[in-house]
This record gives C-alpha cells, structure tokens and sequence, in this order.
C-alpha cells in the first residue's frame, strides 16, 4: 500500500519510564479510510500522532505515511499531511489569517480558495486575533489549517474539542469529503459516539498496546446509546439483553446488548425513576467493556 | 526560511520598537553626559583611580588608570563595556532562550513541524531572525553614536571605529544569547534553565573578568570566560583582540552547529 498510514512494531519508551508509552504498535489506515483511535488519556494515542509526525524518534519499528518513511522521510511526510494538535496551541497575537498565510507559505502551497470555502462554512473569524477568539472559535482555526491544503492524510487529535454540535456537524462532513477524496483519516480521540458518528475503523489502545480493532459499522455494541437508568431502590438484576457498565446506588449506566427494543422492554420490568440518554466515555466505557484481559 | 524571518520579526515588532528606543535613549543620555563629565574630569579621575582595582576595573570598562575626560576612555567605560552590553545581553539571552524555547513550551512549535520545513531550516530561520533583530537595536545606537559623537565633545574619534565597536559589542551581547539558544535548542533544558546558565557565564564572567586583577587565583580561570577578551578601549583605536574573534568564530560557529545537530535528533518536550 502506497497511501495512507502504516506502522510496524512502532514503539516509544522513554528512558527511566515503567513501561513503554507505545509497544509494538502495528496500525494500517488506508487512503479513504477514517480511522479512529481510541483510548484514555495516557494510553498512547499522542505518543502515536508525535511518533507519526516525527516530533519524537522511535524506540524501535518504523512507519511509513503515504508510502514515505516518517523519519527519513519526514519533510517530504509533512507535504502530505494536515495535523491538529489536541489541546491546539496557536499565536495569541497574530489574526488567523495571517497565520494561514504563514502556514500555506510554510507549505508551499496557495490554498486560498478552500481555505475561504472552510472559513465560510466554519462561520470562523480570521480577521480577529486569536487571543480575542473563544475556544471554540480558536478550534475552527486549528481544524482550518489541517484541511486547507487538502492533505492525502489527516491526523487530528481531539478535533471536535470545544465545537458546538452544528459545526461538528461541519467537521465531520468535512473529513467525510477528504476521505472520499482519497484522504487517509486517523483521528485520535475520547469519546466512542464521535468516533462511531464519522469514522469506518476504530482501534482501541490501552497502555501503549492496541488491543483491538474493529470496523465501527458493523459493531451494533460501539452503535448502542448508553443509558443512565436510575431505578425506584437499588439496581436490580437485569436481564442478558442489558450490559451494565457501571452502577451505584439506585443508578445504573447501561448498554443495550443486542437490540435495543428488547433491552427497554427488560428496563420496563422495573420501577424506573428516570432515563437518559449519554455520550460515552471511553475511559468509563472501555475500562469496563474490555475488561482488563482485553 | 525567509517566511519564517517575516513571521518572527512582525510578531516581534511591538518589542523590537520597545528595545530600540530603550537602547536609543540610553545611548543619547550617556553621550550627553559627556560635556559636563569633562568639566570636572580631573576629580573624577582621582576619585576613581583611588579605588581598589577590581572595583575600579568594574567602574572603568576593564582597564587599570582612568581618564573620564579622554573620549574613548569615557565611551568605553561608560557605554560600551557595561551599559550596552548589559541591555543587549539581557535581550539576547531572553531572545535566544525563547525563540524556540518558548515556542516549544506552548505547543505551537508541533505547527510549524508539521509543515513541509526542517527542523535545521527552521532553527536557522529563527537564528537569522534574532540576529536581524539585534543588529537593528545595535545599528540604530551606532547611528546615533556615530552622528552625536561630535555634538557632544566626543571628537577624535574614528566613525568606523565607532561603528566597528558598536557591532562587535552587538555581537559580544549575542554570544551570550546564542549561547541559552544552543543549550535549549540542542538539549532538553527548558528556556528558563538555558537563560541562567547564559546569565551565569555572561554577568558572572564580567564579575570574575573584573576581579581578577586584584586576586591572584582568579587570573588563570579568568582566561576562560568571555569578557576577559572583550575590550572596548582597544577596539575604538581599532585593534581587535584575536581571543575576541576566536571567542566569536567559536560560539557562532560551533553553535550552530551543536544547535542544528542537537535539534535535529531530540525528541520534542
């Protein structure tokens, strides 16, 4: 495979550390692919986007983006890539359209059509200097400047941080098109309904080691809501077609295990108190669904 | 690479104005001091050259007997062996420290990284950026010094000279700044630690510099640092001293070296 993202035994340990932040990492994300990456905080998901964009050196294995290696490679990678950064650090005091001006000369490349297609359809402020910019307006600019120059591959991490729902909305159509595009997508992120929401492929990291990959649309368990069930008394005994993930007290967080239909028709045996639908988190839901054998 | 000196200067603007007038206005002030120094320079001189030596070569701009009235004994001890090299180092060193090390510390470097540029192009950019902006804070007191010399008594004096004294004590003043830019670009030393070990061997090789005339032991380790070679006096006759230009040619050149190729290797913080 010439496009996209592959690694082969990438590792990462840092000297005097317990154990590795990345092991033995083997990750395939094929051009028109989106692949999310999953994890908790800790587990590994940025030591792999650093690794990949060469801003630290491999302990051990290799990777190559877009069929160049990222170490010897690296400048030629960064022609290809777009990156977001989780947690995005940017300029206070320059205005996001100078900083995208900066950026396409950095990458040798003039983007200003798409660049003011995404502008528009981010509703972002580029004229405004980005210190003046809320977080979610600062994100708009970050997730701009990974797209603009509609890189081969993309690597976000946590890109819809800070968002409101209609423009992540945005986002995902956006990524969606690169992908059609033939855009290779690896998106690290917490949360399983966005990662469910836009990508083809997830892969679940936990303590430096991918522990499994699954494709995300045929997985009716990654597609189930999570329900916060809270019951008249205690939670009691519920039936094979409800997975609980957590409870206390009165109050359970549970998964419909197969059809959701039969999982509510069980929850309606008992006294229920209130219902709610929630976004899962993965470091509650992965912990728990895995289990510490996964 | 010049998209990068662009980048840095305009977002340096604001400060860069800030450092130039700072520098400026110090300038003008010792130059016009001149006139009424000269006046009573004979009791100054006996005043100052009954001072202990190291303390007198603090006072003097590293030199043993003093003639405040003489032009170049005045620009030199007053001017170019302290005041300006102290404002310039504290900017170069806060410079050096910051140009990568800051950027590094607020995640904005990872940006840059990820574009098509190379981490050696990108330190050079940068390298070229806070040298630019120091040659425009030391060229613009050079000019002022070199135009107001004569309006303030200050006569006998070769404008070259002037010139060559005011960019090598630029250049002086970078060295220490190119030294916290070496330590944080080719190491992990974060900005803060890479400013006091520049301080260290800038401010504390000036003390160490100055006090050795009087303290025996202190000679042989006085050799060692900067300072011992920096001298003014001599330069606004027109002699450089070779120590000077080695100190130089090293710090500059095997900086940038050490820096591309540390930077180069290490893994970002």
């Amino acid at each position: 495979m010439n496009g996209g993202i592959v690694t082969h035994n990438l590792s990462k340990a840092y000297p005097g550390a317990a154990e590795a932040a990345l092991s033995k990492l083997n990750l395939q994300v094929k051009p028109g692919e989106v692949y999310g990456f999953l994890g908790a905080n800790g587990a590994g998901k940025t030591t792999t986007v650093r690794l990949l964009l060469n801003f630290i050196q491999p302990s051990s294995g290799s990777a190559v983006v877009n069929g160049l290696d990222i170490v010897k490679d690296s400048v030629a990678v960064k022609r290809h890539v777009g990156y977001l950064a989780g947690d995005i650090a940017l300029w206070p005091k320059v205005t996001g359209q100078q900083l995208f001006d900066y950026l396409m000369q950095l990458q040798g490349k003039d983007c200003t059509p798409y660049l003011k297609e995404l502008v528009r359809k981010f509703e972002a402020e580029p004229q405004k200097k980005i210190g003046e910019l809320s977080k979610g307006n600062r994100q708009k600019i970050g997730i701009i400047q990974a797209l603009m120059h509609q890189p081969d591959v993309l690597i976000m991490d946590e890109p819809t941080s800070g968002l409101d729902p209609l423009k992540q909305e945005v986002f995902y159509k956006e990524v969606r098109a690169a992908a059609h595009r033939g855009a290779a997508v690896l998106v690290s992120s917490h949360n399983l309904a966005e990662a469910q929401r836009m990508c083809d492929r997830v892969g679940i990291i936990k303590h430096g080691r991918l522990i499994r990959e699954q494709t995300i649309k045929d997985d009716e368990q990654l597609g189930a809501p999570v329900l916060r069930v809270v019951f008249r008394s205690a939670v009691p005994t519920l039936g094979k077609s409800v997975k609980v993930i957590s409870k206390q007290g009165a109050t359970a967080v549970v998964q419909a295990a197969g059809p959701l239909n039969t999982a509510l028709a069980e929850l309606a045996k008992h006294d229920i108190v209130s219902l709610t639908s929630e976004q899962v988190n993965l470091e509650e839901e992965f912990m728990e669904y895995y289990g510490d054998g996964a | 690479m010049i998209a990068t000196i662009f980048w840095e200067l305009r977002r340096r603007r604001t400060a860069l104005i800030w450092w130039t007038i700072g520098s400026i206005l110090m300038t003008v002030t010792i130059l016009a001091l001149f006139p009424s120094i000269q006046d009573k320079a004979a009791q100054m001189n006996q005043v100052i050259n009954q001072l202990p030596e190291g303390i007198r070569e603090m006072k003097a701009g590293g030199v043993g007997s003093v003639d405040v009235g003489d032009p170049a004994q005045f620009l030199n001890s007053q001017l170019f062996y302290i005041t300006l090299p102290m404002i310039w180092i504290i900017l170069a060193i806060t410079r050096g420290a910051a140009i990568l090390g800051r950027e590094e510390q607020d995640g904005t470097l990872e940006m840059l990284l990820a574009r098509p540029i190379s981490r050696s192009q990108l330190l050079l950019a940068k390298l070229a950026e806070l040298i630019i902006e120091m040659l425009i804070v030391s060229l613009a007191s050079a000019a002022l010094v070199v135009a107001l010399a004569p309006h303030f008594e200050l006569s006998g004096l070769s404008a070259s000279y002037l010139l060559l004294t005011t960019v090598l004590t630029a250049l002086f003043s970078l060295s220490f700044g190119m030294i916290a830019f070496v330590l944080q670009a080719a190491s992990s030393l974060t900005k803060r630690t890479a400013t006091a070990a520049a301080v260290a061997i800038g401010f504390g090789g000036y003390i160490l510099a100055s006090l050795a005339p009087m303290t025996d032991w202190l000679q042989t380790p006085s050799k060692l640092v900067p300072y011992h070679y920096f001298e003014p006096l001599a330069i606004l006759h027109g002699h450089v001293s070779t120590g000077l230009i080695i100190y130089l040619l090293d710090v500059f050149g095997l900086g940038i070296v050490l820096a591309v190729q540390g930077f180069r290797r290490r893994d970002l913080s």
